[in-house]
């Protein structure tokens, strides 16, 4: 099988910028955005079981920052990041029976596997003793300048937008937690001692902030996991 | 506990955070079928993905391109080999690194085993829990949430692979002092009547004495249930133990100390109480007769 490389770029949609109330963190069209990201995605990952190395390179395209950025802030050391990155596109395209495009959408499956993968990679580490830099939370300072990817999917820049406004409004404490719990591969407790809280206030602040994240994303939350809009 | 408490706990089951005993509880909550968290987790699983976002955007360096291309390719090539390779069954199979290898082919006996491929696959999670999400009535949000369980559940595989090949390290090395073994024997054994489309291999090197027995196929067994091995000797039928099966039917076993596979009659699997038992009492899964033809 296999044809033409297909196009991984999409038309970007005309849509407005986030400039909604901070409560309401909602774009109009990013049901559709999401919906066209889906199903192009899925189509792409029917081509990798029917053996078409094409359809693999069209999904590195679009997702590979998504994949190695996470690999990169949950592992901090590049060279990590590589092997895990390669070690998820391999697993998609050994295993692309794994995803049913009926249960989810592809970007769901991608980034979960890439997470859990990644926190198996830190915690084997430190089994082995290997020594890991303790994971700190980002400053405003460290953020890196500007990058561009003109593979990524128009979703996904709109979801970064949003993803990163939705932070800003949630309480340092929250935020704080989720960081640490989400890309540090903390339990409770060594999130509680890393923030020197009890151990209580932190599952609290967790949970509190992860029910916040979903008001304030709201539809993005919504799309990022269907494979269809909801009725 | 009550089912607001389980519900509080979806932000950290999607999170990763639960551990022991809560763990459980929940993950069995779950299995029970309840929509509401089915609901709520597919709602927090969808914010941890949405997370990922959060990292600005990180082009991953251009020689990975080229790196997990080239792997691909690597891995499409082995694929296309391996497939000629096993449309011919009368060849013997031969190990790629050792083109000196000479093995001994010992044809299973009847029923003569289809293809690997043709084997049953055990019930996989979602088709049990589909059942109770229909009767819900909340196939649309459970499929999600059921997904999302689906894929703790194969972490969950993940991480026990992961230590167990950690700590196999030693079977790895002994597997291939087997598998690069001159005199290679293979004996074939055949699925019986419960499993006919099922079938093993042992690959015995007479150099180091040791075997390795891999099976194909096995349906997985029912809880407190286990295979185990049997090796045949002068009518008389010695333990090699029990071994568990993957969910893709798959098994490995090392056997360390076999000395001539002459003595031996037979190599034979059959399915026994949890843990094994003194003697075979259990139903015939895979037989395998070793002739006397020595290479």
């Amino acid at each position: 099988m296999g044809g033409p490389l297909p196009d991984a770029h999409e038309a970007r949609s005309p849509g407005p910028t986030l400039s909604l109330p901070e409560d309401c963190l909602t774009l109009p069209n990013a049901r559709q955005l999401a919906s066209e990201a889906n199903a192009f995605d899925a189509d792409l990952m029917a081509r990798v079981r029917s053996r078409d190395a094409n359809a693999l390179r069209a999904l590195y395209d679009r997702h590979s920052s998504v994949v190695y950025g996470l690999g990169l802030k949950i592992l901090r050391d590049q060279t990590e990041a590589e092997d895990l990155a390669q070690d998820v596109f391999l697993h998609v395209w050994r295993r692309a029976e794994l995803f049913d495009a009926e249960r989810g959408a592809f970007i769901g499956w991608l980034v979960s596997l890439t997470r859990n993968r990644a926190i198996d990679r830190l915690r084997s580490q430190k089994s082995r003793g290997r020594k890991t830099e303790a994971y700190e939370l980002d400053r405003q300072a460290d953020v890196a300048p500007r990058a561009q990817d003109p593979n990524e999917t128009a979703f996904a820049g709109e979801l970064r937008m949003a993803v990163a406004k939705a932070l800003g409004v949630l309480p340092d404490v929250q935020r704080n937690a989720l960081e640490l719990a989400y890309f540090g591969g903390l339990s409770h407790s060594e999130i509680a001692e890393k923030l020197d809280t009890p151990l209580g206030t932190v599952k609290a602040r967790i949970r509190q902030g992860m029910l916040r994240m979903r008001d304030l994303l709201g539809e993005f939350a919504a799309a990022s996991v269907l494979a269809e809009p909801e009725e | 506990m009550e089912q607001d408490r389980y519900v509080e706990l979806a932000p950290d089951y999607a999170l990763g955070l639960l551990e022991g005993e809560e763990l459980e509880t929940f993950e069995r909550h779950l299995a029970a079928g309840c929509a509401a968290c089915e609901l709520e987790l597919a709602r927090m699983d969808s914010v941890g993905d949405a997370l990922a976002y959060a990292v600005p955007l990180t082009p991953a360096p251009e020689h990975l391109r080229e790196r997990v291309l080239a792997a691909v390719e690597a891995d499409l090539a082995e694929e296309k080999a391996r497939a000629k390779a096993s449309s011919a069954p009368s060849q013997a199979p031969r190990p790629s690194h050792a083109p000196t290898i000479q093995p001994t082919y010992e044809p299973a006996p009847w029923p003569p085993p289809s293809a690997p491929a043709a084997a049953p696959k055990p019930p996989g999670f979602f088709s049990r829990l589909a059942p109770a999400l229909a009767f819900a009535g909340i196939l649309a949000a459970g499929l999600t949430g059921a997904y999302a369980y689906k894929l703790r559940q194969q972490l969950a595989y993940v991480r026990a692979d992961l230590e167990r090949v950690q700590s196999e390290n030693q079977a790895l090395a002994r597997i291939m002092d087997v598998v690069n073994s001159p005199k290679l024997r293979i004996i074939a054994l055949g699925g019986q009547a419960p499993s006919p489309t099922s079938q093993a291999h042992v690959l015995w090197s007479p150099e180091s004495k040791k075997a390795v027995f891999y099976a194909y196929g096995l349906p997985a067994p029912a809880a407190g249930k286990d295979y185990q091995l049997w090796v045949i000797e002068g009518g008389t039928p010695r333990s090699e133990g029990v071994f568990p099966v993957d969910d893709q039917g798959k098994a490995t076993h090392v056997l360390p100390e076999v000395p001539d596979p002459s003595a031996i009659g037979a190599f034979a699997v059959t399915l026994e109480p949890a843990g094994g038992v003194p003697q075979p009492t259990g139903p015939m899964y895979l037989l395998g007769a070793v002739s006397s033809k020595v290479n």
